[in-house]
């Protein structure tokens, strides 16, 4: 019998080897020689590609690599998996691709990790399209100038520092001086609004229970069915924490070249690069300043540039990031700090000294910019915030000579009074985005003086009531502000009443 | 001396082993004795496949569960042959149980694992 059996194999066999289509059959090998720290050393494989997927032959089934160091004896490649089944002597194969993941509405409300498995405990996900996680930006022809907004919801941000969708705007500060929430109100905006706007959101090391609480904020809020969560954390191999923005950003790219718009936002790029700096160091390249590698520029410049406002011919869609990154004693003069500020559109500076002042989110009104948001900004919020930035930044002036004496004259005071009351306008809870009226109403009623006697200790109150009163009251007119054109002088002038009536019940 | 580079060593080899030089494999030894390198044989021996194999000389390995017969020995060579468009294919075979069935060739630079517990493996990892 066993004869038998053998005999049928030997003759299917055979006719397996005849049919032999060695092309597909045969596949390049080599070995590996050296396995530690996540990096693999590989002999053989002349024919490997930079970024090319290789495929480990263990114990335990394939682990999976790709190859970044391309040398002359071998290969330097960086492990997808864990590197405890990995031995020296066992068989590497070339995959012939680069690294793809899946991209399309399938992942929308999903947690995924950067090579695009599921991570929220539910069912595979079945895209129909898979995407490069490395691709070239879109050429010059390709794209447009920055005119749509992309509301955050903040009013300082919308006001002084117009975002627009296929803009690069940084958010940059110290630890635990609120970038996190400002992209995560962002997000809310998002949904919030219906905007339509798909949230990527791409947590590179971040603790895991950081992120289970952001999560959870947006099941919460109802913003996760329009959102994407590339999922790291700090116990992740550096590979993955390598791959997670580039991962997140082709699924972003799917939204933005089917004529959508989408927003990446990579928390935290400081991570990303000392993630890079790792695998750099432990593949033997030449370490730079801060050890970082000499290509930790292009590192970050060749992701963010695939953000942007795509042509008209090419449908229109837009990729918006929003890059995070987290300095040390407010130094934004370190290396990868500069290097993101170079590279992107503006950026917003988070202080901690504001932070713990009370003034949430933490703004620095002189060290944040956005360089091509104003084209974006909605014209009813450009009609108050124009002078907002001027005024504030005057404000601090003022207020620091101030200190050193109190006989001060009538317009002086009265601009430092204007000042706090802007300042206590400008603190805003999280998790409560701002719609356009809602903001347009507030700067006005400080800005135009309509809340000149209220104290600045009651602004907050006097500007819940000033909302609460215009929402019952003014339905009609808040649905025309919304929708971003300049208020006639009528509209304005029934704002003022509206403010008028209101500041009488907070005179001090 | 200027050390060479593990590249350089290994085309030379593999050029003198084409041209039927028996010899130099004996001075490869000494060669790297003499530098303190023996303990990188296997990756000299995998080079000088790899650059036989660009000049027309295949080596190939064939593991399989079962002991291979002569024909089936000559059909896999003109298979190579034909492949790599080599002068001379030589094949060792070996007998390896822990295959289960199928078999596995393995060249220099290449590989083609039909074998049974591979796919075995393969199933493993997409369960």
């Amino acid at each position: 019998m066993k004869k038998e059996l053998i005999n049928d194999l030997s003759k299917e066999l055979r006719q397996a080897i005849d049919q032999l289509e060695l092309k597909e059959g045969l596949e390049k090998s080599g070995i590996v020689v050296r396995v530690g720290d996540g990096v693999v050393w590989v002999h053989g494989l002349r024919e490997a590609g930079y970024s090319e997927v290789l495929e480990i032959d263990t114990e335990n089934g394939v682990v999976e690599a790709f190859a970044l160091n391309l040398m002359e004896d071998d290969i330097g490649a960086v492990l997808l998996g864990s590197d405890a089944d990995v031995s020296a002597g066992a068989t590497v194969r070339l995959k012939g691709k680069v690294l793809e993941v899946p991209v399309g509405p399938e992942l929308l409300g999903r947690v995924v990790d950067p090579l695009g498995r599921p991570l929220d405990g539910g069912p595979a996900i079945k895209a129909k399209q898979h995407s490069p996680v490395e691709r070239e930006a879109i050429g010059v022809m390709g794209r447009k100038s920055v005119h749509e907004p992309l509301m955050t919801g903040i009013v300082s941000i919308d006001a002084m520092f117009p975002i627009g969708r296929g803009q690069r705007e940084l958010i940059i500060g110290d630890r635990q001086t609120g970038k996190t929430a400002i992209t995560l109100d962002t997000m809310i905006n998002q949904a919030k609004q219906k905007t339509g706007v798909v949230n990527v959101y791409i947590a590179i090391g971040q603790k895991l229970s950081k992120l289970a609480r952001l999560i959870d904020r947006l099941k919460a809020e109802g913003v996760m069915d329009q959102t994407i969560v590339v999922a790291t954390g700090p116990s992740d191999p550096a590979s993955l924490l390598y791959l997670a923005p580039y991962t997140g950003t082709a699924m972003g790219e799917y939204f933005r070249d089917n004529s959508q718009h989408a927003l990446a936002i990579y928390d935290d790029l400081t991570k990303h690069a000392v993630a890079y700096r790792q695998m750099s160091l432990l593949l033997r390249r030449p370490p730079g300043r801060e050890a970082y590698p000499g290509d930790v520029f292009y590192l970050h410049s060749r992701l963010l540039e695939r953000s942007a406002k795509l042509s008209d011919e090419l449908g229109g869609g837009s990729l918006t990031a929003l890059p995070i990154i987290e300095t040390q004693a407010g130094d934004i003069s370190a290396y990868v700090p500069t290097n993101v500020i170079s590279i992107t559109d503006g950026q917003i500076f988070l202080e901690t000294d504001l932070f713990y002042q009370g003034i949430r989110p933490a703004i620095s009104a002189g060290l944040s910019v956005s360089r091509v948001g104003g084209a974006a900004q909605t014209k009813a919020v450009k009609s108050v915030g124009g002078n907002l930035k001027l005024g504030l930044s005057q404000f601090r002036e003022l207020a620091s000579f101030a200190q050193f004496g109190s006989d001060l004259d009538d317009d002086t005071k009265n601009q430092i009074e204007r000042g706090q009351r802007l300042t206590e306008l400008l603190k805003q809870p999280q998790y409560q985005p701002m719609s356009i009226w809602q903001q347009f109403v507030s700067i006005h009623a400080v800005t135009s003086g309509g809340f000149d006697q209220v104290e600045p200790s009651r602004i907050k109150e006097a500007q819940a009531a000033l909302l609460a009163k215009f929402e019952a009251d003014q339905k009609s007119l808040s649905k025309k502000i919304d929708e971003g054109s300049k208020p006639t002088d009528e509209q304005v002038s029934e704002i003022n009443k509206v403010v008028k009536t209101v500041a009488k019940g907070f005179e001090g | 001396m200027t050390k060479l580079s593990r590249r350089k060593v290994a085309m030379h080899v593999a050029k003198e082993i084409a041209e039927g030089n028996q010899d130099i494999v004996r001075q490869l030894a000494a060669y790297l004795i003499q530098n303190k390198l023996s303990s990188l044989v296997g990756l000299y021996v995998r080079d000088i496949r790899h650059y036989l194999i660009d000049l027309g000389v295949v080596g190939v390995e064939i593991e399989s569960a079962v002991d291979i017969d002569d024909s089936l020995r000559r059909q896999i060579e003109a298979v190579l042959k034909d492949h790599y468009n080599a002068k001379t294919v030589s094949v060792a075979s070996v007998e390896n149980q822990e295959l289960l069935g199928g078999l596995r060739l393995q060249t220099a630079d290449s590989v083609l694992d039909t074998s049974l517990q591979s796919r075995l493996k393969k199933l493993r990892t997409i369960a």
